[in-house]
């Protein structure tokens, strides 16, 4: 296709000769692809951001709950076992009872949040061990008063986080006993601090549950819900059929009072809500597309106007309408392609700056890239194909007259 | 001689109804090949028209026309636009060229809507041009050029493709008498090597160097002679 290649040169020497106009026609298709560019970059980098958050607060879980207002049974520890037994995959499962009271160390007393469970509770936050271990089955079972403790936490505490070993006095419902902390935690993520930044400050420690529920007047091993760790990919299937597993032993069947919620199914929701989001700003994005394309149908117009005498010498000397059309076409493409190549280039450098202000992660998929350039051909075409028909069939009479 | 162009009868009626112009009326003329002919009107005597006819850029409101014996009065526009591009090469009095393009790029636009391929269609236009001595001038724009230059590239356009007529409309009509004299210069060389020329004038000095005189006026041939006074150059 040399003809092809003949127009697309003759397009772009005719936007060097308007180079003004050319870059002044182009801004509105410029804008709307930076803007498609960026909007799908920042929604990719958001999605992103808000799951890493997620799960770096709460790590993947699942809870499984027994409905009291349908039977007397609870959950035990035999249930615990039960369900590591025949779920062998699983991290593990806890209970979690949990309380507030205060927390006294050197350094003063502070408000306290305690979460309490079996030694797997320790999967349900994403924030790393650092220091020590985490209490084990033994500690449980044996109800030691241990306890794993934030490391800002321990800070405030102790004034140090070389704390291991020494002990805190914690009063939870006007009862006190005394925890040796055997472990320190990495503090919690951003999104956790934004949650939480107008509340008082509160320390965080997490405790075995039989020790806890002794010292502080809680039932011991009488739960209403369970917490099941395990990795993400098999979290559905896997509260699905503890869910099965803990109807069948506690005889509920038909009942219907043994539910399963997974983590899984907020990211959906995460997914449902940045996808609603992204949707409504690329139709944003895509009316300034279509606004942008209507300029250069303008201007397109004016430019067939402007250039009658060449259409004129064109087709007196034998060029077909098909090759006026395509010249035009070629020209409308052209000029929209490169005002998608300088938008592609605008939205990257936007999202790279946005992304860097909120510190979120980059996200550029190559479809966009592909899919913005080609859609900026599209717009050429679409409302370059009326310009172009109207050169096409002047008569070259009429159009030397000009 | 064989006939290049036959018109039977043609006529051109602008405005049909009340206030209709008669640009052609009856009329009939044929052209052989290999002739040198002028046709001279005042203006308004329907030249224009016939020229618009003779260059396949109009079409008769009746009447018939065949050029090497085919009917080409009543054609689609590209079957129009492809007789144009073989069979006729235009020499306007405005030159009638792209101001964007180089004298090198007017010279291939012809042979680009022919198909030609890259490198033949670059050795044909530089042979055209260097015919019309413009050797020196193939990458200048024609705003850089002087009126007498850019009729000559438009000639070098008109005759790269090789047409069988040259058709040429006030060639000279804006031009200085230098230009002028080496513009009829080249046009009768082209005649002499072999080409069927038209020139549509209403300057009787330019008509005066054809070898068939044809006077038109309102819309009707008055005259069709051999020019006794005609000499090879």
């Amino acid at each position: 296709m040399s003809k092809l290649g003949e127009y697309i040169k003759s397009a772009i020497k005719q936007m060097k000769h308007n180079g003004y106009r050319t870059l002044m026609t182009m801004l509105g298709i410029v804008i709307g692809i930076a803007a498609v560019i960026a909007v799908v970059a920042l929604g990719n980098g958001m999605k992103q951001y808000v799951k890493d958050q997620i799960n770096g607060i709460a790590g993947n879980y699942g809870i499984v709950m027994i409905d009291t207002s349908k039977t007397t049974d609870f959950f035990t520890p035999d249930d615990i076992s039960l369900l590591e037994e025949e779920l062998p995959d699983i991290k593990g499962a806890s209970p979690n009872d949990y309380g507030e009271g205060k927390a006294k160390g050197p350094r003063g007393t502070f408000l306290a949040t305690v979460q309490s469970g079996s030694e797997a509770l320790q999967y349900a936050f994403g924030n790393k061990l650092i220091k020590g271990s985490y209490f084990t089955r033994q500690q449980v079972e044996s109800g030691q008063r241990v306890c794993v403790m934030l490391q800002n936490d321990a800070k405030k505490l102790f004034g140090t986080d070389e704390c291991l070993g020494k002990e805190i006095e914690l009063s939870i419902n006007g009862k006190s006993a005394t925890y040796t902390v055997v472990g320190i935690r990495e503090n919690t993520n951003e999104l956790y601090n934004f949650f939480t930044q107008d509340m008082d400050y509160s320390v965080t420690l997490e405790a075995p549950y039989t020790s806890f529920a002794s010292d502080y007047g809680y039932d011991i091993g009488k739960w209403y819900q369970l917490i099941l760790f395990t990795d993400q990919d098999v979290l559905q299937k896997r509260c699905d059929e503890a869910k099965v597993i803990l109807t069948n032993a506690h005889g509920l069947r038909g009942a219907n009072a043994i539910s399963s919620y997974s983590m899984a199914d907020m990211t959906g929701e995460i997914d449902t809500i940045m996808g609603g989001a992204s949707k409504f700003l690329i139709l944003v994005a895509f009316i300034s597309l279509v606004v942008g394309g209507i300029g250069i149908m303008n201007i397109m117009l004016v430019s067939v106007t402007e250039r009658t005498r060449e259409i004129g010498i064109r087709k007196s000397i034998g060029a077909r309408t098909g090759a006026i059309t395509m010249q035009f076409l070629s020209e409308a493409a052209i000029l929209t392609l490169s005002g998608g190549i300088l938008g592609i280039i605008l939205g990257i450098v936007l999202a790279k700056v946005m992304c860097k202000m909120i510190n979120m992660p980059l996200i550029i998929p190559p479809t966009s890239i592909v899919g913005a350039a080609l859609f900026s051909i599209m717009v050429g075409l679409i409302f370059g194909l009326y310009p172009a028909r109207k050169a096409a069939k002047m008569k070259p009479i009429d159009a030397l007259r000009v | 001689m064989k006939k290049l162009v036959e018109i039977k009868d043609v006529c051109k009626i602008y405005n049909p109804g009340e206030n209709e112009v008669r640009a052609l009326n009856h009329i009939n003329l044929t052209i052989g090949e290999g002739e040198l002919v002028a046709i001279i009107g005042q203006s308004g005597s329907g030249k224009s028209t016939l020229m618009n006819m003779l260059g396949c850029l109009d079409t008769p409101t009746s009447g018939k026309y065949f050029l090497h014996g085919h009917d080409v009065s009543h054609m689609t526009d590209d079957e129009q636009s492809d007789i144009r591009n073989r069979e006729i090469g235009f020499i306007f009095q405005g030159f009638n060229l792209i101001q964007s393009l180089t004298a090198m790029e007017n010279v291939e636009l012809p042979l680009i809507y022919r198909g030609v391929g890259k490198r033949e269609r670059e050795r044909l236009a530089d042979a055209a041009l260097n015919s019309v001595g413009l050797e020196k001038r193939k990458t200048h724009r024609p705003n850089e050029m002087s009126g007498g230059q850019q009729q000559r590239v438009a000639i070098a356009r008109a005759i790269a493709q090789a047409p069988p007529i040259l058709l040429a409309d006030e060639p000279t009509g804006n031009l200085d008498s230098a230009s002028s004299r080496e513009i009829m210069k080249i046009i009768k060389r082209l005649y002499s090597e072999g080409r069927t020329v038209i020139i549509i004038t209403h300057d009787p000095g330019i008509a005066a160097q054809a070898k068939r005189i044809i006077t038109i006026s309102d819309g009707m041939i008055q005259s069709d002679i051999i020019n006794p006074d005609y000499k090879e150059d």
